[in-house]
């Protein structure tokens, strides 16, 4: 299990050194330092303390900016040199239990030697549930001194805070309230003087979500950036600031001359109201001239106020929500955190990025009840190590923003390698039907690779904006009809370029799979790449399976060139129908069982044999509850077999390893033996933890022939993955979660190094197969990692890749009496099974000879017809009407397609 | 128990005009300690020629007057002079621009053009008045008379200024020069104004603004916008702030600030997305500018601190389409910006200095004086607006078998169903209509007198049914002549009876008139003529003798004048300076310091509303400063009109009146009778602008009636008492079956009814203080929910059910009373009969004395129509032989979504502004 890679930024400002040269950010747990130049890490520094403590805010330290000031949830203040990334001192508060937010103060003298720096810490009291703002002297011998300076009348948590001028004016938001506290002002009416002077209150009509405050003259002051006290105190004593504040309907308010040094300006301010952001004001701050406001919101256009005219200049389609904004200490740039875990620096003269950092870009959210799991959509690269394909949303935490993207991660280096969207997007654009109902961007739920890394294939699922119901008690099936009716569904197939290092649209399939009756497409429930060539399965709501193939078309008049002189068109070859489908049963349920309501929920899943030879689904049965699973033999689409009343609710995913189907359930792990015909064994999930409607994904590493699942549930205490060999019910390695996570994703690597786990987080760990040694750079020792491997592949003492299909189907392999008769009895029984010939045999003939020196073709044809022929010779002589299917035609197409085959192997290898 | 069906009609289609100028009588003086002027006017001037004359009145906002415009006429900039007088009492001037080379000078009083100056040039498009005199200036003798005056700048279309001198007094204009001419032929002169008494600033359409010294007549400088995108930027507006800096608004949409030494650009602020055509200075040192441009945003701009610079600081949407105009006046706490949506026909008085704080106040788009009336028994409805009268007829309810006991409107085309247009007449002259009125049916199917008066011609038509055998359902109009000469009996007066009754002819046709009325019984036809002189002549019409022939209509030899009563002068605060005054015009003087009163002469007399009472034997008229006379018929051989003996006891009002009705006498049996024997019908009601009190009147007596002794005004319900709109007509309901008196008073936007036989609940005064209280002079203080308050829009109704022209009827139920919601107007034709209120009343108790319905917008008319009829019920839940009175009413309503107006300028506007942004 290594430790866990990459993660989500936290929505702070980021921090720049005072060159410039580096910029800090913060993870949930650590302090990361990037080189402004290069945009790699340089540097972390970790929080080594309970899972529970987040870091909360930290600022750089103005006195000395080769530190910072970090705050964390616990009410802990650490110190710490991010040159070095040692920890300095951290001491911990005693009258605030959260920190909420930081402010240091830049020149407010040191009172005497002891004392270390002054901060202003926001947070709610440890005594109370009040909000307090209170003045912190730190010192690095003696105990830190608190001050309690203001509480917030109301409970509302302090979201920003700057204190200016030497500690004189305090200004912070907490709710909907400005407030403003000046040192040097006397309340009217008592005569005796506050120490800490007095807070004016700005209540407004909405929640404020941002805040910046502009003394001018003192421009590294605003940014906490600033190089010393080289402000004395020949300053004017009547200067005057400005604060603007943002609130959560997008209007941005600007309170003229609030901020006075000396006294409060007379009578009340000047408020300009300036409203451009459609949504809520995500951050605003201040140039460093006072002359410009830079604001940024989910239109992902930064905004660029200049005051003196009225004038905006905007920067759009930066791609994300801007979360923050922070301007650099010369300001020369501007670091933009974007709500997509990503990070840009842009310089402020041109607005080109200098560097940018993003992290991976799966959802983050906290489960709370009754929201709907989001569904997390990755794979694993087949070749290409560490490379994580994730469909990724414009905004990490809005659970309802769709996955268009496709981000293409390299979880050893965390960094982004691309990032290409798949579908027709909108996020820059006005997305907001007229009844203020938001336009979604078609969804990315299911994308499959195939294991040569060359195909890619992506559903994308388009819904019509939910409107209002007027009629709310309207029965649920029929909306979801509607539903449907208006939802597009596509298939897109891309094929990886070489040369543009992109994924290259090779078909679009509209609807692959139509409803009858001309309802609109069904809704396609799974998606799977076949191991061993170039063929996708998909599972859809109409209860069938469809097979595409490509298919080379050479491309009119363009012989000529000699580059793409053909095109791949892929094409549904083959559908297999297993059920009725959602429609049909749920007419079915309602004739039967008029009095229930008909089911509601519809899944599925289908799975291939590692040598592609069968094909499995699941769809819940005819009555909803449990879920049917079907074997069909991928190349004559014939159904072979039909498992049911097996009771393992609802199928989330299954898996075929080796012979073994192993069927992940609401209610179980059920692992079937699939040349015995019985269960193999099965688990309770309840067992493994006791939960209600656990999460639950499976995932198989064919290299190690072990599958794992995870379980996890919102208030279960940890989420754990669990690894399986299939023959044998006790798991190989049990490994626990940290608390408060959750598993969204589990994949097998197939290149030998075990297991991803992508949490709510964005974080991914992996879980490679050398249990006791704890890895820290897994790609890089992937080679040993392979060498290990072999051991537990010993261990397992089982029939090697590919024998699978020999095993359940073929004659000739001679190792495997037993279940050959098995099979052929199962083969007799159903009549169904066509004739197979084991791969082996075929490859010897066509094979064993080199091309150049293959002699006539009839004597291969020879050779391959006797390898058919011999079948029905073993076959006890029995039944006639067995071979009657073959001489209807059956071997020429065979052979044929068996080349084809083998010309696939062959590229594979 | 009454039934009422309610017809809900939009067919009558009243075109609102643009409102192309607004300017205040007096200039500001944010820092007077004073309150404003009584005599501050406001003047709205509309596309269509017609201005209106407001007065503010500390925030009643009190619609005064028309100044009738005619056809091709047009308003294009007003402004106010006032005659130079030592103390502040020089008369108040209008003068007005429009499409022509021609200056306009209108007299109030008698709502006519005083004089027209033709400047000698092009057509004139902008108008600017020179800054009055300050006291503090001295004036050298020689110049005297010509350097007091204030002088006008009128610029021309080929860039020509041309300067006017009012000196003179009264219609006195005359040309002094124009100014040497700076820019080439193209540089229209689109706005102008004084930055100081010598200099004038013009924006021109040639991307500058000039700047004129008048004592040289040289351009002195030019102010050069930069072009737009190659094209000529147009500076729309200018103003000068008090420190003498100078404020453009162009076509780019900017709004750009100039130093007033150097003419030298300080700073351009862009604020709207399309041109902006207006702006306003205010504050108390010039501290705010609100421009208003073509994408209907008002942006208001502050000075932000010393030494620094402008900044916009908010921004609303008042309006619904362009902002063209707007003018601004303070004065001490009253601050307020008038602001005229060009296209949007709608007037709104914005809070300037508590821009943010206060809501603003929209006055409705349709005429504070009604342009429709009905004649129930006819069931008729005619309207009248510029130059055309046009009367419809209102089809009757049916009852039908099938439906149950519901009344329906009998089928017929879909378009203008339950309804007919008898008749459209359109006026030959030029001039717009000013009043109109149709008399009763004369007996043996006479049909109607119609009378007519613009403010040159009085017009007598009868209204001839059509014949049976024709098909056609139009009335036949023929026209009355009126004889040319009629003897004018001037009554004779006991202080100088050497007076003795001098012959003296009127041509009465050709006098023109404010008001227009034939009495109820068709015997008097009184008008009001424009200087407010009453006129009453008797006519007699004698109904048809058989089917064939036409009614006849002849003129009595004399038309009396009736005597207005001399009102005193303030006489008890008797003024140091009468010097000026002239006999008829009171002085209204508070601080002996003001100096800035002005003086209108005699319009504050002018007559606003008159009326006969129901038995053609009262007459009252009343006038803009809330004086009262009254006639009574005498019953001697000859009918004479006498003024009330009682008159002098008759109180004057807080404020002109907003309507006023006699309250018919009780034809149930009155308990009251013994009282009142002589003339029972002589209570009058009156309703005043301010603060919607309603007083009740004896005629006789001169006394307050005893149901107003009972409800003073206090006694009113609040709510009915802040209303900011002002009545606009009355409607007595009485029934001859039960006791009733239903006072129903509806203006454009709301409905209250009165119930008479019912005394008011005590007011609580408490909540008179807090929401009572006037603000700057604009909408109330808005509700807040702490200190400051930036965003939160003020409540605007939603626009009514899109119900499209047809004739709608739904019904009002008494049950509505209660307030309860009844069916919706959607389901067009239906009536309903209505709940048994008696069991409501037994159920909750006494019910209120009042009720009141917002359900109605811009209604231009509550009218009744039809005959009360008693209806027999038999039926389940109905007692046997119950009886229920049934009556017809018409609301008329001319919804602003069904106004045509031209295609808005910014697409884009409106899709991401919220509430009040």
């Amino acid at each position: 299990m290594s430790s866990a890679l990459g993660g989500r930024f936290l929505p702070l400002d980021m921090v720049f050194s005072e060159d410039e040269k580096f910029f800090l950010l913060a993870h949930s747990c650590s302090l990361k330092i990037y080189s402004a130049k290069t945009s790699l890490q340089v540097r972390e520094f970790s929080l080594d303390s309970k899972p529970s403590e987040v870091i909360v805010c930290f600022k750089l330290d103005p006195l000395d900016s080769s530190k910072v000031y970090i705050g964390t949830s616990a009410s802990t203040i650490c110190f710490v040199d991010w040159t070095t990334g040692k920890l300095v001192k951290s001491w911990q508060l005693l009258n605030i239990r959260t920190i909420q937010c930081l402010a240091v103060c830049v020149d407010e003298k040191r009172e005497d030697g002891e004392a270390h720096g002054i901060i202003y810490v926001g947070g709610s009291g440890s005594k109370d549930s009040s909000t307090i703002i209170q003045r912190v002297k730190l010192s690095l011998s003696v105990r830190l001194i608190e001050d309690r300076v203001y509480v917030v009348p109301k409970p509302s948590p302090v979201g920003c805070m700057q204190v200016l001028d030497q500690g004189n004016v305090v200004t912070a938001i907490a709710g909907n309230t400005l407030i403003i506290g000046n040192k040097n002002t006397e309340e009217e009416d008592s005569s005796v003087k506050k120490p800490w002077g007095v807070f004016r209150h700005y209540p407004m009509s909405f929640h404020l979500t941002c805040m910046d405050a502009y003394l001018p003259g003192e421009p590294d002051i605003i940014n906490h950036k600033g190089g010393g006290s080289q402000w004395g105190s020949g300053r004017g004593a009547n200067q005057l600031g400005d604060v603007v504040v943002g609130d959560n309907l997008g209007a941005l308010h600007l309170f003229h001359n609030v901020l006075r040094v000396e006294g409060v300006p007379k009578g009340s301010p000047v408020i300009s109201k300036m409203h451009w952001h459609r949504s809520r004001v995500q951050a605003v701050k201040w140039a460093l001239d006072g002359k410009y406001i830079i604001s940024g919101g989910s239109e992902t256009v930064l905004v660029i106020w200049q005051l003196g005219t009225g004038f905006k200049q905007f920067l759009p389609h930066l791609g994300a929500t801007i979360q923050n904004i922070a301007i650099s200490p010369r300001g020369s740039s501007y670091g933009i955190g974007f709500a997509d875990n990503s990070v840009m620096v842009l310089s402020t003269t041109e607005f080109k990025p200098t560097s940018s950092v993003t992290g991976i870009q799966s959802r983050v959210f906290h489960l709370e009840k009754g929201t709907e799991y989001p569904r997390f959509t990755c794979v694993m690269h087949p070749t290409l190590p560490n490379r994580l394909l994730l469909a990724s949303p414009s905004s990490q935490t809005d659970l309802y923003s769709s996955a268009s993207s496709l981000q293409t991660f390299d979880i050893s280096s965390t960094r982004q390698i691309y990032k290409q969207t798949l579908t027709r997007s909108n996020i820059t654009s006005a997305n907001q039907g007229p009844d203020e109902y938001k336009i979604k961007e078609p969804d990315l739920p299911h994308l499959a690779i195939t294991k040569d890394g060359k195909w890619l294939a992506s559903i994308d699922e388009w819904k019509p904006p939910k409107k209002k119901s007027l009629y709310s008690n309207e029965d649920g099936r029929s909306s979801q009809e509607d539903d449907s009716d208006q939802s597009e569904v596509s298939l897109k197939f891309w094929k990886w370029g070489e040369k543009s290092l992109s994924w290259e649209l090779a078909t679009i399939v509209k609807s692959p799979h139509p409803s009858f009756g001309g309802a609109g497409p069904e809704e396609v429930l799974d998606l799977v790449a076949a191991p061993k060539a170039h063929l996708f399965a998909t599972l859809a709501g109409d209860g069938s399976v469809r097979l595409w193939k490509p298919k080379a078309q050479a491309r009119d008049g363009a012989r000529l060139r000699r580059e793409d002189s053909e095109i791949t068109v892929w094409s549904c070859r083959k559908v297999i129908k297993f059920s009725k489908g959602k429609r049909g049963q749920q007419i079915l349920a309602q004739n039967l069982l008029s009095g229930m309501s008909p089911q509601k929920a519809w899944w599925g899943s289908v799975a291939f044999s590692e040598d592609n030879s069968v094909i499995a689904a699941a769809v819940p049965n005819s009555l909803g509850d449990d879920s049917a699973i079907y074997l069909a033999d991928s190349s004559s689409g014939a159904i072979a077999h039909f498992l049911s009343g097996l009771q393992v609710g609802k199928a989330t995913e299954i898996a075929i390893l080796e012979r073994y189907l192993v069927i992940l359930g609401t209610s179980k792990l059920l692992v079937w033996n699939m040349v015995n015909g019985t269960v193999q064994w099965e688990f309770n999930l309840r067992t493994l933890l006791s939960v209600n409607n656990p999460v639950t994904h499976l995932a198989v590493d064919y290299l190690s022939q072990t599958f794992a699942i995870t379980i996890s549930q919102r208030d279960a205490p940890s989420p754990k993955i669990f690894v399986f060999e299939a023959p044998h019910p006790t798991p190989v390695h049990v490994q626990r979660f940290e608390c408060g996570y959750q598993i969204m994703a589990l994949l097998g690597t197939d290149t030998g190094k075990g297991y991803v786990a992508l949490d709510n987080q964005a974080r991914v760990c992996c879980l490679s197969p050398i249990l006791t040694r704890p890895v820290q750079r897994t790609p890089i020792e992937g080679k040993e990692e392979e060498e290990q491997e072999a051991p537990v592949v010993a261990e397992e003492d089982e029939p090697t890749i590919g024998t699978l299909s020999g095993a359940y189907l073929s004659t000739t392999a001679p190792t495997m009496s037993a279940e050959d008769h098995m099979d052929l009895d199962y083969a007799k029984d159903d009549g169904v099974v066509d004739h197979v010939v084991s791969r082996e045999a075929l490859e010897n003939i066509l094979d064993s000879t080199p091309s150049y020196a293959i002699g006539s073709l009839e004597h291969t044809f020879d050779q391959v017809l006797q390898l058919f022929a011999k079948a029905p010779l073993l076959n006890d002589g029995d039944d006639g009407d067995f071979g009657g299917v073959e001489e209807e035609g059956g071997p020429q197409n065979r052979s044929g397609d068996e080349e084809d085959d083998n010309g696939e192997d062959a590229m594979e290898v | 128990m009454t039934h009422i069906s309610l017809h809900r009609c939009r067919f009558v289609d009243f075109p609102p005009s643009q409102i192309t100028a607004l300017a205040f009588s007096h200039p500001s003086a944010p820092t007077s300690p004073h309150p404003p002027p009584k005599n501050l006017r406001l003047a709205i001037g509309r596309a269509n020629g017609s201005i209106e004359i407001w007065n503010p009145l500390s925030g009643v906002w009190a619609y005064e007057s028309t100044l009738a415009g005619g056809k091709d006429r047009s308003i294009e900039g007003l402004t106010w002079v006032q005659d130079h007088d030592s103390h502040g009492r020089g008369l108040l001037r209008l003068f007005s621009i429009g499409y022509s080379s021609v200056v306009t000078e209108w007299d109030l009083a008698t709502g006519r053009p005083r004089t027209h100056t033709n400047c000698n040039g092009g057509v004139i498009w902008s108008i600017a008045a020179q800054p009055r005199l300050h006291s503090s200036e001295t004036v050298n003798r020689e110049e005297g008379q010509e350097a007091c005056a204030q002088k006008i700048a009128v610029g021309m279309q080929d860039g020509a200024l041309a300067i006017l001198s009012t000196v003179g007094g009264k219609g006195a204009l005359s040309y002094v020069k124009t100014l040497m001419r700076a820019g080439t032929s193209k540089s229209r002169v689109l706005s102008i104004v004084w930055q100081n008494r010598h200099m004038v600033v013009a924006g021109m359409a040639d991307s500058t603004i000039r700047v004129w010294d008048i004592r040289s007549g040289r351009a002195v400088s030019r102010l050069s916008l930069n072009k737009d995108r190659g094209r000529d930027v147009l500076v729309w507006a200018v103003q000068a702030l008090p420190n003498g800096d100078l404020v453009s608004a162009d076509s780019r949409g900017e709004v750009c600030f100039w130093d007033g030494d150097k003419y030298a650009l300080k700073q351009r602020i862009k604020g709207h997305q399309g041109d902006c055509l207006t702006l306003e200075v205010g504050g108390i040192n010039g501290d705010t500018v609100i421009s208003g441009g073509v994408d209907m945003k008002t942006i208001l701009y502050k000075h932000i601190g010393a030494g620094r610079k402008w900044g916009q600081v908010a921004l609303r949407r008042f309006h619904k389409h362009d902002v063209r105009a707007m003018a601004a006046y303070e004065c001490g706490k009253f601050s307020v910006i008038a602001s005229g949506g060009g296209v949007d026909m709608t007037p709104i008085i914005i809070p300037l200095r508590q821009f943010l704080d206060e809501a603003h106040l929209e006055i409705p788009a349709l005429p504070q004086s009604p342009i429709v009336t009905s004649v129930p028994e006819s069931r008729l409805i005619m309207s009248w607006w510029e130059q055309e009268v046009k009367i419809w007829r209102i089809q009757e309810l049916g009852y039908d078998e099938n439906k149950g006991d519901e009344l329906y409107l009998f089928p017929g085309e879909e378009e203008g169903r339950g309804r007919k247009l008898l008749s459209r007449i359109v006026l030959a002259n030029d001039e717009y209509i000013t009043s109109a009125s149709i008399s009763s049916p004369i007996p043996q199917n006479g049909g109607h007198l119609l009378a007519v008066s613009t403010i040159a011609e009085v017009k007598l038509f009868l209204l001839r049914p059509p014949r049976a055998s024709s098909s056609s359902a139009s009335l036949r109009v023929s026209k009355i002549t009126i004889p040319d000469s009629l003897r004018l009996e001037v009554p004779e007066d006991e202080d100088d009876p050497d007076d003795d009754e001098m012959e003296e002819d009127i041509d009465l046709a050709n006098e023109g008139a404010r008001l227009v009325r034939i009495s109820p019984d068709r015997r008097w036809l009184s008008v009001v003529t424009p200087d407010s002189r009453v006129l009453i002549v008797k006519l007699a019409v004698e109904p048809p003798a058989d089917p064939k022939s036409k009614a006849t209509v002849i003129f009595e030899s004399s038309v009396f004048e009736l005597p207005r009563q001399d009102r005193p002068e303030t006489a008890p605060r008797a003024l140091p300076l009468p010097t000026t005054d002239t006999p008829g015009k009171r002085q209204l003087k508070r601080l002996a310091h003001r100096i800035d009163e002005g003086d209108l002469e005699t319009y504050p007399r002018t007559i606003s509303h008159h009326l006969f009472s129901s038995t053609s034997d009262l007459f009252a008229v009343s006038d803009l400063s809330g004086y009262l006379d009254t006639y009574i018929l005498t019953n001697s051989t000859i009918p004479t009109w006498k003024l009330n003996p009682k008159n002098t006891l008759l109180p004057r009002l807080n404020s002109p009146l907003s309507a006023l009705t006699f309250r018919p006498s009780l034809p149930f049996p009155s308990p009251s009778s013994t009282s009142s024997t002589a003339n029972p019908e002589d209570r009058l009601i009156l309703i005043t602008s301010k603060e919607n009190h309603i007083l009740e009147l004896h005629l006789t007596t001169g006394a307050l009636s005893d149901w107003s002794r009972r409800n003073p005004p206090t006694h009113l319900p609040l709510d009915f008492r802040t209303l900011k709109s002002h009545a606009t007509g009355t409607f007595f309901e009485t029934s001859q079956w039960e006791a009733k008196q239903r006072l129903w008073i509806w203006s454009a936007n709301w409905l209250w009814m009165f119930d008479l036989l019912k005394d008011l609940p005590e007011g609580k005064p408490r909540a008179e203080a807090t929401r009572g209280a006037l603000g700057s002079g604009a909408g109330h203080k808005r509700v807040m929910t702490g200190g400051l308050v930036v965003s939160g829009p003020t409540v605007n109704p939603p626009p009514p059910a899109p119900t499209k022209k047809t004739i709608t009827s739904g019904a009002v139920t008494d049950s509505e009373w209660e307030g309860e919601g009844y069916e919706d107007d959607e389901g067009a034709s239906r009536a309903i009969i209505l709940a048994n209120t008696q069991k409501k009343r037994s159920k909750s108790g006494t019910k209120s004395a009042f009720w009141r319905s917002n359900r109605y917008k811009n209604m231009l008319g509550f009218l009744p129509v039809g005959c009360r009829e008693e209806v027999l019920i038999k039926g389940e839940g109905w007692k046997d032989g119950q009886l229920l009175e049934a009556m017809e009413m018409v609301v008329i309503e001319r919804p602003m979504w069904d106004v045509k107006m031209p295609p808005k300028f910014c697409k884009d506007a409106g899709s991401s502004a919220r509430g009040g942004m």
